[in-house]
């Protein structure tokens, strides 16, 4: 390899490895495969020698990202049970720490979100991948990366949330009905 | 509760569920990425040196195989005598009377055997009819022709030309017979 070319494939990296990394996360939950999956999306990329006269660096390394993301969790699907929700439903202060407010308060926060990330897992993938991307990316971008249009990438954000809704609203009538 | 802040509430909630918390440092990530590449890069060259090597035998052995000092020697012609070649048909001991009919039989069989096989070393030639020596007439005849003077030989040959009409032979007239028979009377 050219010393130009390891100088413009390490910008690419710099540029785009927390994106890249973030978009394996939301498909696999899980620090270590996240992390095996960017790698993986980044070495393919290499191998092609693709980063050059990219048009849409960003959509292009979300395209792989996801590819590389979503093959890791088919094989881990018929290796054994699902990477995600590893950590959901354990009390982690130190993801939900905010010095505004008191220790009641963040044992009640945490616990409450450790329970949606919950509901989040059990939502289809079909439509918790595009939730889950929604954060990090627009409707234009996740289309892109998942190879499917804009529009349904709107249709199925939108039946996520609002079936994320009816399950928050069950789960919270369930509580009050406990208390 | 209202349903803006559970909407707040679960986009928070959502931004925690995608936040992967610390990310690995990038230039860790580029010296493992160039390094996997590196060693696939390598993996792919010895592949390709070991690949090339079996092509290189296999076509070695091909050639070899190839070779016509390698083939199994041809069995060598050698030319055989025009004569019949004996064959030896083994008929065994002969039998007596009781046996004679199945010996009989046994050596008609070699018989037919040893002319098969003498018909099959007789050698082919190449004109029909097969060549042979002339007969002392043609022999005559051709020394006739060579020496002969040409009026005898158009003679001869008009003659040839009427020899199936009938030979007229003109009445003998021997006058001492004649008159030797006139004596005896």
């Amino acid at each position: 390899m050219r010393p130009e070319d390891e100088a413009a494939f390490t910008g690419l990296v710099e540029r785009q490895w927390r994106f890249a990394y973030r978009v394996a996360w939301a498909v696999l939950r899980n620090r270590q495969d996240a992390e095996d999956a960017a790698q993986e999306a980044f070495l393919k990329i290499l191998r092609a020698r693709a980063w050059q006269g990219l048009r849409d660096e960003k959509a292009f390394v979300a395209r792989i990202s996801w590819r590389a993301a979503v093959d890791r969790l088919r094989d881990s699907h018929s290796r054994r049970s699902p990477l995600r929700g590893q950590s959901g439903g354990e009390f982690e202060p130190e993801e939900v720490a905010d010095p505004t407010l008191g220790p009641e308060e963040i044992v009640v926060k945490a616990s409450w979100e450790a329970a949606v990330h919950h509901l989040i897992d059990s939502l289809p993938e079909e439509l918790r991948q595009p939730l889950a991307l929604s954060v990090e990316m627009n409707s234009r971008e996740i289309a892109a990366a998942m190879g499917i249009t804009e529009g349904t990438v709107r249709t199925r954000l939108m039946r996520a949330r609002a079936m994320l809704r009816e399950k928050i609203g069950a789960m919270e009538e369930r509580r009050y009905a406990w208390r | 509760m209202r349903g803006d802040d559970r909407d707040e509430r679960m986009d928070a909630a959502l931004r925690s569920y995608a936040d992967p918390g610390e990310i690995p440092e990038t230039r860790v990530v580029v010296a493992r990425v160039m390094g996997s590449a590196r060693s696939s890069e390598l993996q792919r060259k010895a592949l390709w040196v070991w690949g090339a090597a079996g092509l290189a035998a296999m076509l070695a052995v091909g050639v070899v195989w190839m070779m016509p000092s390698s083939r199994v020697p041809e069995i060598a012609w050698t030319p055989k005598a025009p004569g019949v070649a004996r064959v030896e048909v083994p008929l065994g001991e002969p039998r007596v009377d009781a046996e004679s009919a199945s010996v009989r039989s046994r050596a008609a069989v070699g018989a037919r055997g040893m002319r098969t096989a003498a018909a099959k070393q007789l050698p082919k030639l190449d004109s029909f009819p097969t060549p042979r020596p002339l007969s002392p007439e043609e022999e005559a005849l051709v020394s006739f022709a060579r020496q002969a003077p040409p009026g005898v030989k158009k003679a001869v040959i008009e003659d040839q030309q009427h020899w199936d009409q009938p030979i007229i032979v003109a009445d003998l007239r021997d006058p001492s017979l004649q008159a030797g028979g006139h004596q005896d009377q």
